[in-house]
């Protein structure tokens, strides 16, 4: 995506002012920390009584513990107006960045307010962080975390010291160290204010942009700020591309996972983080996507952008919120509103299909309960003609789910419905070779295509809609060693008095409708049983017309449903032979 | 990189069950079929169900 440079060197400008100022910020803490070492160095420690050099454990020892606040006391005033004379100068260059900036980015459009709202703006923001009219304000966050009496550890230290008579040059070395820091810990401001001085300017700023995107009714903005070698998952996958205000509220329960699945991430890029989790850096309470973005110490930005710019920048932009717009379910779990249009498309065709041999009730019932040669015949015929590909993958399933064809079925899945997941593959009919080449050989149409994936799935729905089905459950056994070590690590998570586990399966998996079928090859074989409640939009393929497709098997009224990460309460849903909750 | 699936882990105290861990575990009713002919004697559907229960499947990263 190519980023009008204008834009990019505004942005690119006033990071580096922000980064020089933190440079400067982290300086004067570090300076302030040794002027306070200094001062408890020249004033207190001198005065504490000694032996052979050694501290003496007397009263006056202990009451000159009082001392220490004293002198925090009074250097108090000194952090005050070193940081406030640093904080108020930084946020008005800011001020002049962002004005800069707007101007630009809203392309000459102004609004006749325009100095009023960057003015205004920055008074609320200024209150944000405790700070009005130049001054810090009792009781704002700025205010409180100056206001902290940080010596209490060296309190305690004087105070052990005394007790156990330390010698005096150990108890100042050790002083020292606790102050300012060596070569393998920070000092004590500097761990203390690690916020105030890694994330307040980058805050400050970002709150003070939203609120002037905000005032000038913007909701488009490029993630920006560039890659460096350590660079977050999270900032790899979004640098440079713009996004919608709406879509980054969805960020606070982001995971690798959601960003591979749009294809966000450069090609040449391995994720470090779990794929199925929010990482640490934003999984915290109060984590804003607007303003926190990648999290503590994120140096990216939201550079706020027309409309215009946006759509030509993303011409797919808001195509992507519209598809929330659909009233069927279904349609709303594809990704690409195209995708979803042309479901709905075929799902109308086949609702047609269906109502027609609903018709003929016998015929009807009888094909329900696998009877009716006619219907499964029409049936059969129908599912070949409209999606061969799809019946392939369908027949082949049974006999193995690793195949080229029921495995491109996972891979559309993935790609093209809101889902999480991966796809896990077999050493016994993949190498790492066909893994690679799997992906373009599935794209360019030669396993099951995109066009009878969305047919099978119109298909099956249109035929859930006409049998009007319900919220059921399904279910899954597991046996054999793999089963045994569930089992065994079920019954453990329940001796620790866990309640919830969760639970990762392939992107489309089998169930069944037959729990003795189940619990046969689960827990009844040692091995456990996962009891899931299913409502239309989990149901991939259902038993009526799979079984119809594949004529085997039909006693075990097999099931293909999407699968994915979830969780499960253990109670109600896993059963083990030593545990059965009914 | 390649990944081996674990039948569980756990991540933040909570237990993860890799359903789709081996071909047994994944193809759990093909496998169920072929131990219910191994129990009954036949050393081939016991030798394909021994085998899907040691193939562990892995993802690519």
């Amino acid at each position: 995506m190519k980023i009008p440079r204008r834009i990019q060197d505004l942005v690119n400008n006033k990071q580096s002012f922000i980064d020089s100022q933190i440079g400067k910020l982290e300086n004067t803490i570090i300076k302030l920390q040794s002027d306070l070492l200094d001062q408890i160095i020249s004033e207190v420690i001198p005065m504490l009584e000694t032996k052979n050099g050694e501290i003496l454990d007397t009263p006056e020892n202990y009451s000159l513990l009082a001392e220490i606040d004293k002198v925090y006391d009074g250097f108090r005033k000194v952090i005050m107006k070193k940081l406030l004379g640093e904080i108020d100068n930084t946020s008005t260059k800011l001020i002049d960045f962002n004005h800069d900036y707007f101007t630009v980015a809203l392309t000459g459009n102004l609004p006749k307010r325009f100095e009023d709202i960057m003015e205004s703006t920055r008074n609320k923001t200024d209150l944000r962080f405790g700070l009005k009219g130049g001054k810090l304000v009792r009781g704002g966050l700025i205010m409180d975390l100056i206001d902290t009496n940080y010596l209490a550890d060296v309190k305690h230290e004087m105070s052990k010291a005394v007790s156990s008579q330390i010698n005096m040059d150990e108890f100042r070395k050790l002083v020292r160290v606790m102050m300012i820091g060596d070569e393998h810990k920070k000092g004590l401001f500097e761990k203390r204010l690690k916020w105030l001085i890694y994330d307040l300017y980058q805050q400050w700023d970002r709150t003070y942009n939203l609120s002037l995107a905000e005032e000038f009714g913007m909701r488009h903005f490029i993630y920006q700020g560039g890659l460096i070698r350590d660079s977050r998952d999270f900032c790899i996958a979004h640098n440079d591309k713009v996004y919608t205000t709406k879509e980054a509220e969805e960020w606070k329960t982001w995971t690798p996972q959601k960003s591979l699945a749009k294809g966000e991430f450069p090609a040449t890029h391995t994720v470090t983080d779990n794929l199925y989790e929010t990482p640490g850096y934003m999984n915290y309470s109060g984590y804003d996507p607007l303003i926190d973005l990648g999290g503590y110490s994120c140096r990216h930005v939201a550079a706020f952008i027309s409309e215009e710019l946006a759509k030509k920048l993303r011409p797919d932009i808001d195509k992507k919120e519209e598809i929330k717009e659909f009233t069927d379910p279904i349609a709303n779990h594809f990704k690409e509103k195209d995708d979803a249009e042309n479901y709905l498309t075929y799902k109308k065709e086949y609702e047609w299909l269906f109502d027609s041999l609903k018709q003929n009730k016998d015929e009807w019932d009888k094909f329900r309960e696998n009877k009716s040669r006619m219907y499964s015949g029409m049936i059969n015929e129908v599912m070949g003609k409209e999606f061969p590909t799809a019946k392939t993958a369908m027949e082949d399933w049974q006999s193995s789910t690793q195949k080229r064809f029921p495995a491109s079925l996972k891979y559309w899945a993935l790609k093209l419905e809101k889902i999480n997941g991966e796809i896990r593959f077999s050493r016994s009919e993949w190498s790492t070779d066909s893994i690679d080449g799997f992906g373009p050989n599935v794209e360019a149409g030669n396993y099951v295509t995109k066009e009878h994936y969305l047919k099978i799935r119109a298909f099956n729905q249109a035929y859930l809609d006409t049998i009007n089905f319900k919220p059921r459950f399904l279910y899954r056994g597991t046996s054999g060693k793999t089963g045994r070590e569930m089992r065994v690590d079920v019954e453990k998570a329940l001796a620790r008095g866990e309640e919830a586990v969760i639970i990762k399966d392939a992107p489309l998996a089998g169930y069944t409708q037959s729990e003795k079928v189940a619990n046969t090859f689960g827990a009844n074989s040692a091995g456990i049983t996962v009891y899931r409640k299913i409502t239309k939009s989990d149901v991939f393929l259902h038993k009526d017309l799979f079984s119809n497709l594949t004529r085997s098997y039909m006693e075990e009224s097999e099931y293909i449903i999407f699968g994915g990460d979830f969780e499960l309460t253990i109670k109600n849903h896993i059963k083990t032979r030593n545990y059965n909750w009914k | 990189m390649i990944k081996n699936a674990n039948p569980t882990e756990i991540k933040r105290g909570k237990l993860i069950i890799n359903l789709d861990c081996t071909e047994a575990s994944e193809d759990w009713l093909k496998f169920g079929r072929l131990t219910e002919k191994a129990k009954k004697g036949d050393k081939e559907a016991e030798k394909e169900a021994e085998r899907m229960d040691n193939s562990v499947l892995f993802s690519v990263e």
